[in-house]
């Protein structure tokens, strides 16, 4: 009784928290079928038309294929914050979809995820998906979830704008910062970047900058903290990013300023000659708002004796509600959320799932920019130089702690040491909350 | 008067309104006091929004103390109430004596001061979002007009960007502190006003000694609401800054909301909401002293 009345307290306090900035929910619930399963299944709303057209294609395909079980879709503007919320109150959708690996740890260790362990022979997750990627759904020896759409930051460029001047791709830190002078010098912002009206952006930078100054090897010693957050290296590579600030390299010194759409506005119409993004940007290059051809590239390693790196992220994962009164059910359609043909179907869109056996090839209709992509994140993992980007891999509250005061370094309120050594305590904090990312 | 009379007109008198009242009063309990116990328990709590919480007695509040981002975040709000204090008010209230005085068109220039307020919170703070773009907005007006030197980083620049967020919100809000002080000037003894005219006393000396003081109850309430906002202000920073550059623009509302969301700490993030409470709780009983010291209010 007294659990029970903690819980609705508890969701009251949080329901007073989240009310402003809440969505409301727009159901696309499935037909009611009397005799059917009916299974729950809660997302982010689709950011485009398109991808909620295949969404709504992949449950109509799924539902073709299993008559006994419907799939009553969910979107919410706070998905991940709701289903916090209903998990907690032990309810929540039979599906669950976490923003990451983190996300679902944290889910099954307070024991709101089915434990999957015993379904990986039955559909061969071991031989489907890759191993880094299955890896991050396992928490304490148990599989909790499987991993989707594995996605990187690169460097946005025009084409045509470095073609008619020559310029070439940088391939260390000395001909990136020849190359930011050189466009600046023609009046031409180097790199959009912008971040006013979503501050945690700020760690797709961060993501980018560490992982090619201190390497694949480092990067995962700082993560794991055998390297420390405040040792010299990570000093070195935060000043080189501030110093780009500081210059003016990025954005003008107005990344804090402007919003994402804002930067790409400066990039689109030719202002900035490059641009920092996820490689889910392909779909805003896709369209008609640039006309020029863009390309993209990985950043150069920026230290001396290690090799570039491309880093590696899962923008979900997804488990099973351990509450849930169709556990067999909801397994079915999570295990055919990420088969072949479902993931086939998302792949034209710019979204991969770590499948061993998914090739662009085989499907029709995909985007040039897309297929660049694919090949060239499937050429970094086949040489294995893939690094650990920010949202899955580094310890949660020194990530937030670092994203949230980087801007406080650009404009002088904070030193790189303050914010470092700050850094190091908030990770020591997260590995005694046993936070850190298990790495095999 | 017989017994079973009285007892009926005692039942009426005193218990029928209040079993009138009962549904709603328990509505508000659920709604209102449920979440504000809530918020106590968690203060007290190490809770993560996912795993059970568990007591931490005064830790939360301990290291309250030692916050730099809640002194920050405390010393904008005051800010923030600072300017909410001064210039819509002052603006308001010259805009509706003036408004009050004109014969013609009075429901014109209501509509034209008022129309701001209709406009959404995000449609609001997205436009000055343009406005303030340091590549397409404000400054590119000015540089065209010679007018370089004006041009600013309006929320880059950490010692101008709370101001520029308050500006967005204050040019929404002001339209409405214009109603309620044209509300209020309606309530006025024209009598008094005119008496002072005739004695010959000038349109200044009307208004400070006449006008101003027949406006204090409309004043008061203003300032007790004001004050209360000011503390809960949260939209604007949220959609036009997210708190930064920095700390330059972080409140204690989007402090708590960051903790609480971003950074798994609602337990602590429900301890900064206290304060916020304790803040309003200090204003309402500040409010009612000078009540009961006789003012109007």
């Amino acid at each position: 009784m007294k659990n029970k009345v903690t819980v609705v307290l508890l969701l009251m306090v949080i329901a007073l928290i989240t009310s402003a900035c809440g969505g409301a929910n727009d159901n696309d619930a499935a037909q009611t079928d009397d005799e059917a399963v009916e299974i729950s299944w809660m997302t982010y709303p689709p950011f485009t038309p398109e991808y909620e057209t295949m969404l709504k294609d992949q449950i109509a395909a799924f539902e073709d294929e299993h008559p006994n079980i419907k799939i009553d879709w969910i979107t919410n503007d706070d998905a991940v914050q709701l289903t916090r919320q209903q998990l907690a109150a032990g309810a929540g959708p039979d599906v669950v979809y976490a923003d990451g690996p983190m996300t679902l740890r944290r889910f099954a260790s307070a024991g709101y995820l089915e434990p999957l362990t015993d379904q990986v022979d039955t559909y061969k997750w071991n031989d489907r998906f890759y191993d880094w990627a299955l890896s991050t759904g396992y928490q304490d020896g148990e599989l909790y979830g499987l991993p989707k759409s594995y996605e990187s930051v690169v460097v946005w460029y025009n084409k045509d704008m470095f073609a008619e001047n020559g310029w070439d791709i940088p391939t260390n830190l000395k001909e990136l910062q020849s190359l930011n002078q050189t466009i600046q010098d023609e009046d031409i912002i180097p790199i959009a970047f912008g971040a006013s009206d979503y501050r945690a952006s700020n760690e797709w930078a961060l993501t980018l900058m560490y992982n090619a100054y201190l390497g694949k090897d480092a990067m995962k010693d700082v993560i794991s903290t055998e390297m420390k957050w405040n040792d010299d290296l990570v000093k070195e590579a935060t000043q080189t990013w501030v110093d780009m600030w500081q210059n003016g390299d990025v954005s003008d010194k107005q990344s804090h300023a402007i919003t994402n759409d804002d930067a790409w506005s400066l990039f689109n119409n030719g202002q900035a000659a490059m641009k920092i993004e996820g490689t889910w940007a392909s779909n805003r290059v896709m369209g008609d708002a640039q006309n020029f051809d863009v390309g993209f590239f990985v950043m150069p390693a920026l230290r001396e004796g290690i090799e570039e790196n491309i880093p590696l992220a899962l923008g979900g994962s997804t488990g099973i509600n351990a509450n849930s009164e169709h556990k067999e059910e909801a397994i079915v359609f999570l295990d055919w959320l990420h088969d072949i043909e479902a993931s086939e179907m998302e792949v034209k869109l710019g979204t991969f799932n770590p499948l061993v056996d998914l090739d662009i090839a085989n499907v029709e209709d995909v985007a040039p920019i897309t297929k660049d992509i694919f090949n060239e994140i499937t050429s970094y993992m086949e040489k294995d130089q893939v690094g650990y980007a920010s949202w899955t891999y580094w310890p949660p509250s020194a990530n937030y702690y670092l994203w949230d005061n980087i801007e406080a370094v650009f404009i002088g309120q904070m030193s790189v040491d303050e914010l470092l050594d700050q850094v190091q305590k908030e990770a020591e904090k997260d590995k005694e909350e046993g936070l850190l990312f298990e790495f095999e | 008067m017989s017994v079973a009379k009285h007892s009926k007109q005692h039942w009426k008198k005193s218990l029928f309104p209040w079993l009138l009242l009962a549904p709603s009063l328990l509505l508000l309990l659920f709604v209102v006091g449920g979440p504000i116990i809530g918020t106590i328990f968690l203060s007290f709590t190490d809770w993560d929004g996912i795993k059970a919480p568990s007591f931490v007695g005064l830790e939360n509040f301990s290291r309250l103390i030692h916050d730099k981002t809640f002194y920050i975040a405390l010393a904008n709000n005051i800010k923030w109430m600072a300017i909410f204090l001064t210039i819509p008010v002052i603006m308001a209230l010259i805009v509706a004596l003036l408004i009050s005085k004109i014969a013609r068109g009075k429901l014109f220039y209501r509509t034209v001061t008022f129309i701001p307020y209709i406009l959404s919170t995000v449609v609001t703070a997205k436009l000055w979002s343009l406005i303030y773009n340091p590549f397409s907005g404000v400054n590119t007006a000015l540089e065209d007009w010679g007018l370089d030197f004006l041009a600013q980083s309006w929320i880059g620049d950490s010692a101008i960007a709370l101001f520029s967020v308050a500006f967005a919100d204050l040019w929404h809000f002001w339209g409405f502190l214009v109603v309620l002080f044209l509300m209020g000037m309606q309530q006025l003894d024209k009598s008094i006003e005119e008496a002072a005219v005739v004695e010959g006393a000038g349109r200044l000396r009307v208004f400070w000694h006449v006008t101003l003081p027949q406006l204090r109850p409309t004043l008061v309430l203003i300032y007790m609401l004001l004050i209360i906002w000011s503390f809960a202000a949260f939209d604007y920073v949220y959609i036009m800054t997210q708190g930064g550059p920095g700390k330059s623009t972080e409140l204690l509302a989007t402090y708590m909301y960051d903790l609480a969301i971003y950074n798994y700490q609602p337990g602590y993030a429900s301890t900064v909401a206290l304060t916020m409470g304790l803040f309003a709780g200090l204003v309402i009983i500040g409010f009612r002293f000078i009540q009961k010291k006789g003012w109007d209010v």
